[in-house]
């Protein structure tokens, strides 16, 4: 078994078990079938990103400590949407009561985006040679890290103190801003790449 | 971590971080910047990558330092670098006594 194949088999487990959990909830209550269709399309989103992503640059030409990364946000981005599926299944049949089991998996969400923001600057390495000057992919990187660990702390502490209404939006934007943050980051990297790309005007 | 705050005590190894920070550097120009013998800045060199702040890669016959910190490790190092974690006598000290070593 290839590499890629036993990454995408991984990564079929999750989503069998988000797509599993996500029909079942949609079974039981129709009515929350936007919620249900979201979270079964986040799943498909990364696989999606996982084949686009290895379309630019094999897994094998990763490093260890990257593919260890890799594998590891995939599969924790797969397994939160499993998470969140399992605690609305669990409510909808009685079994687990709301607010505390929201708080819960409202502060897990929180202490994983620290954890993944947190080793991002460390163990991604250079992206292939020439791709972008290095010091800039350092900083961005750092940059990144930097923004999600400040934003699952905001998210742990809306969790922790906020009321449970209230809470859910502002871990929402604190993590939209955080993305928001480093969408546009990496976008003026890429724009100011090209204006230094192009041959001087003589 | 016991061996990150070793490696975040000195204040050498502080700078090395500082000037890697800016950008990836060769241990012989990181050497440049400082007044200590070869072997004093390779032992420093030896304890930042011990503590997987830096990794060094080969290019020819250059080995190239470059940061490898995480987001905790980057923020006890700022820690570290306002509050003088360790201060300048401990590291003439440790860095005199190397240098009499090699």
């Amino acid at each position: 078994m290839t590499l890629s194949q036993r990454i995408h088999g991984q990564i079929a487990l999750v989503a069998a078990l988000v797509w599993g959990l996500g029909i079942t909830n949609w079974v039981l209550e129709a009515d929350k079938a936007g919620a249900w269709i979201a979270a079964m399309g986040g799943m498909a989103a990364i696989w999606i990103a996982v084949f686009l992503m290895e379309r630019g640059r094999s897994f094998s030409r990763y490093t260890d400590s990257e593919r260890r990364y890799f594998r590891m946000s995939v599969m924790v981005g797969g397994l939160m949407l499993a998470g969140s599926l399992s605690v609305s299944l669990a409510e909808t049949l009685g079994i687990a009561d709301g607010p505390i089991v929201q708080r819960g998996l409202g502060i897990g969400i929180g202490l994983v985006l620290i954890l993944i923001g947190n080793v991002m600057p460390k163990v991604l390495g250079r992206r292939g040679e020439g791709s972008c000057p290095s010091e800039r992919s350092e900083s961005m990187k750092r940059f990144a890290g930097w923004a999600l660990v400040i934003a699952g702390l905001v998210y742990v502490a809306a969790w922790f103190v906020l009321p449970v209404p209230l809470a859910g939006g502002v871990a929402t934007a604190a993590t939209a801003l955080a993305l928001g943050l480093i969408i546009a980051r990496g976008a003026g990297f890429l724009v100011s790449r090209r204006g230094s790309a192009q041959p001087p005007v003589t | 971590m016991n061996k990150v705050f070793k490696a975040l005590a000195d204040p050498t190894r502080r700078r090395v971080l500082e000037l890697l920070r800016q950008r990836p550097m060769s241990a012989g120009e990181l050497a440049d910047e400082f007044a200590f013998a070869k072997p004093t800045m390779s032992a420093h060199f030896s304890v930042l990558k011990e503590a997987g702040l830096v990794e060094a890669e080969k290019d020819g016959k250059q080995v190239i330092y470059r940061l490898k910190l995480s987001v905790l490790e980057d923020a006890l190092f700022g820690f570290a670098k306002t509050f003088g974690m360790g201060g300048e006598s401990a590291s003439a000290g440790e860095t005199q006594e190397k240098d009499t070593q090699s």
